[in-house]
């Protein structure tokens, strides 16, 4: 395990001096993001202020939808910014040279490297989420206990999602527009899952659980989810681990090393 | 012209040969519909207007927002930065061809591409969804809300040509292109009509060449003579006019200083 970290670490440090190498491109990327968010949060609040609802919830909740989703989008580019380089390894053949390194192939191309530009923007979107998360009255102790430990459960459905995507890529050398589709999927749940009309919802929800990852931990904070929810949540995650680990084992039995 | 009919269907080839990245690009843009439609609908829930928009109104704006900005944005000139760092480039130049004209073939196929795909997907989803839909019955606004789209179109291809042409001088030209699409998605009128936004922020916005990418054009469509056209289109032209002159200043001195490192 502490072996491990040290190559995780090792990965991140170097990917880090990587982005710093580019300065100017780092600091349009950073700012651009940051427009990003500002632009998209003037837009919800100037919407639903006006409203007053969006889909049954108030201007505040809504917010905490999008500022969640902002914080487990952020998390998940931080961590997973590697998957994105993945084609070139696939196509070069150099993903060999992964596999034949002592140290499961995740630590290199699923966490190998986190990115330094989301490190950095994250640190905002954590302090304009606590701050209106702060603004619930009534907050209870327990929601929040509870909505740390789906944002928790979220972060495994994300690592299901991205181990699919490199088991895709292997298969097909496919890769820059599923992980497009898979942010076009997220970025849907930017809003209240609500707002979405059955059966779209209910796909969103269970089929690919990105609603159970990015809209479950908010319906827990305002304590709106039932029991039934809560077990259904669990055992879909569960499954969809398992399901993204079963993919991922048979694409590696189809991998041909075509580019090597 | 024969060869630049040519090249234009061998573009078209070219971009059949990823089909699953062409498919999948293509779900992509249906995805992005779907979530503003959704927004859309939800917040008309128990509503027949809001921000001088009836619901009918505004989910046509939705629809044939969609439609012009397919056609205004799509675009083959993000190449050409790639082309000129590669040193790729100077291949063009040294053709017997005119490296513009090459580009506008181009564009073209994207463009007509871009535009087939865009009314088959939006016409499944009118047949899936069943939202209401304005139809102009003017026939005349037509003729402008055209006028209006090529307008934004000469624009667009205009802006994209110089963030690729930035590539003269700096390796760094996807952080400036990233940042144009931000501004496009906020600022162009992509995810809501403009003209929701405080009066003077409206008007400000009315200052740069944003909403005359598909704003302007679908705005014409759906309010036809009761908007006070002229003003929009007179200002688009200006624009144009600015960007074109720009663009050949760019180009000259860019082309002057070009090494083509690597060939």
């Amino acid at each position: 395990m502490i072996r491990n970290l040290k190559i995780f670490w090792l990965l991140s440090t170097l990917s880090a001096k990587t982005a710093f190498q580019h300065r100017v491109g780092m600091i349009s990327f950073i700012s651009g993001k940051i427009v990003r968010f500002a632009f998209y949060f003037f837009f919800i609040y100037f919407l639903v202020s006006k409203t007053r609802f969006l889909a049954g919830y108030s201007l505040l909740q809504t917010l905490i939808f999008f500022l969640s989703f902002n914080f487990i989008d952020a998390l998940t580019q931080l961590l997973f910014r590697e998957v994105y380089r993945f084609r070139p390894l696939i196509i070069s053949g150099e993903f060999d040279g992964v596999l034949l390194k002592p140290y499961h192939p995740f630590i290199r191309i699923l966490i190998g490297g986190i990115d330094i530009m989301d490190t950095i923007t994250i640190i905002p979107y954590i302090f304009v989420l606590v701050y209106y998360i702060f603004q619930i009255p009534h907050l209870n102790s327990a929601n929040l206990l509870l909505y740390g430990g789906f944002l928790l459960n979220g972060l495994v459905i994300a690592t299901g999602f991205h181990i699919i995507i490199l088991a895709v890529g292997i298969l097909t050398t496919e890769i820059d527009n599923i992980i497009m589709i898979y942010r076009d999927f997220t970025k849907m749940l930017s809003l209240p899952v609500d707002i979405y009309k059955e059966p779209l919802r209910s796909f969103l929800l269970f089929v690919i659980p990105i609603g159970i990852m990015m809209a479950v931990p908010v319906k827990v904070l305002f304590g709106l989810l039932t029991f039934n929810m809560f077990i259904i949540s669990v055992i879909v995650t569960f499954l969809f681990m398992f399901f993204s680990l079963f993919l991922w084992n048979k694409a590696l039995k189809k991998y041909q090393s075509w580019g090597s | 012209m024969k060869k630049y009919l040519v090249i234009a269907y061998l573009s078209l080839l070219q971009m059949f040969t990823y089909r699953l990245s062409f498919i999948l690009w293509r779900f992509r843009n249906i995805f992005n519909l779907v979530f503003i439609y959704y927004l859309w609908t939800s917040i008309f829930t128990n509503k027949n207007s809001l921000f001088s928009y009836s619901q009918e109104k505004l989910m046509t704006y939705i629809l044939v927002m969609t439609l012009v900005s397919s056609l205004v944005l799509s675009t083959r000139t993000a190449e050409i930065g790639a082309d000129i760092i590669s040193g790729n480039l100077i291949n063009y130049l040294l053709k017997p061809i005119s490296f513009f004209k090459l580009v506008l073939s181009k564009e073209f196929t994207d463009k007509l591409l871009n535009f087939t795909f865009s009314v088959i997907e939006i016409f499944l989803l009118v047949i899936i969804l069943k939202p209401h839909f304005f139809i102009q019955a003017n026939s005349q606004v037509y003729f402008f809300a055209f006028l209006s789209f090529l307008i934004g179109s000469f624009i667009a291809f205009l802006i994209s040509l110089n963030i690729s042409l930035i590539a003269f001088w700096s390796s760094e030209i996807w952080a400036p292109r990233w940042i144009y699409s931000i501004l496009i998605w906020f600022l162009a009128g992509s995810f809501f009509p403009l003209d929701i936004l405080p009066d003077l922020l409206y008007k400000i916005l009315l200052l740069t060449p944003f909403p005359y990418l598909f704003f302007i054009p679908t705005k014409i469509y759906l309010d036809g003579f009761s908007l006070n056209i002229f003003p929009p289109i007179v200002i688009s032209l200006v624009w144009c006019y600015i960007l074109f002159i720009v663009t050949k200043k760019v180009w000259k001195n860019g082309i002057k200083n070009y090494n083509a490192y690597g060939r």
